[in-house]
């Protein structure tokens, strides 16, 4: 049984909004374009607690572990 | 006498509804599955080297908001991190023979789903028709770790 606490952090990035779809804020002629230029910056910090099960081979040693 | 025109009533949004979402902190919880593959050396005695990469199935979800500058609306949506992968090495030391406590670190990516957004003004449209695409973001990771095994055999 194994227990983790992880901590990750990752590169900040850019992101542009799309329109997708007809909407409030975005006309037919726009749909597949970026109409407004703006950019989101994220960075993400992501904390993981964990409880895996582990399956321990023993290849190549003299030594078979027990943990 | 000219007739004089009402002035056209407007709706000021002095500062409006949040700047502050500008190098704002939004949260996001869930679950997540992972499945991995590693491989260790004991040596003198006690402690143990190795290195292992891991995959992550995730619906870590939370809203996000967007300050769009041109509608000079704030939106939200909803952002989840679909998954991750992480490889690493490790280092632990067998605190007994049936437990070991180590170290990790090494290099994640993650990724983020696609999602639309919607005005949170009073009032607002449902559906903006925007979205923010999905997108990879790379990284670092250190971990803290235990494994215990309540059997001496090879399965622990």
């Amino acid at each position: 049984m194994k227990t983790e606490g992880r901590a990750s952090w990752y590169d900040r990035k850019d992101s542009r909004l799309t329109c997708v779809t007809v909407g409030a804020n975005c006309v037919a002629g726009a749909v597949g374009t970026d109409p407004f230029g703006n950019i989101d910056s994220r960075r993400l910090t992501v904390y993981t607690a964990k409880t895996e099960l582990v399956y321990r081979f023993n290849w190549g040693g003299p030594v078979v572990a027990k943990y | 006498m000219a007739a004089t025109a009402s002035p056209v009533p407007t709706v000021t949004r002095a500062s409006p509804n949040g700047t502050n979402v500008l190098g704002a902190t939004s949260g996001s919880d869930g679950w997540l599955a992972t499945a991995g593959v590693g491989c260790d050396y004991q040596f003198s005695g006690r402690w143990v080297v190795g290195a292992f990469v891991d995959g992550t199935y995730s619906d870590i979800k939370g809203d996000h908001a967007w300050r769009v500058f041109t509608p000079g609306e704030t939106f939200v949506g909803e952002n989840k991190m679909d998954w991750s992968w992480a490889v690493g090495g490790r280092i632990g030391y067998l605190v007994s023979p049936s437990f070991l406590t180590y170290f990790n670190a090494g290099y994640t990516q993650a990724h983020t789903d696609a999602y639309n957004i919607r005005s949170i003004l009073p009032g607002g449209a449902a559906v903006s028709g925007l979205q923010v695409p999905g997108q990879t973001f790379d990284g670092f990771f250190t971990a803290v770790s235990n494994i215990s095994s309540t059997s001496s055999r090879a399965c622990s």
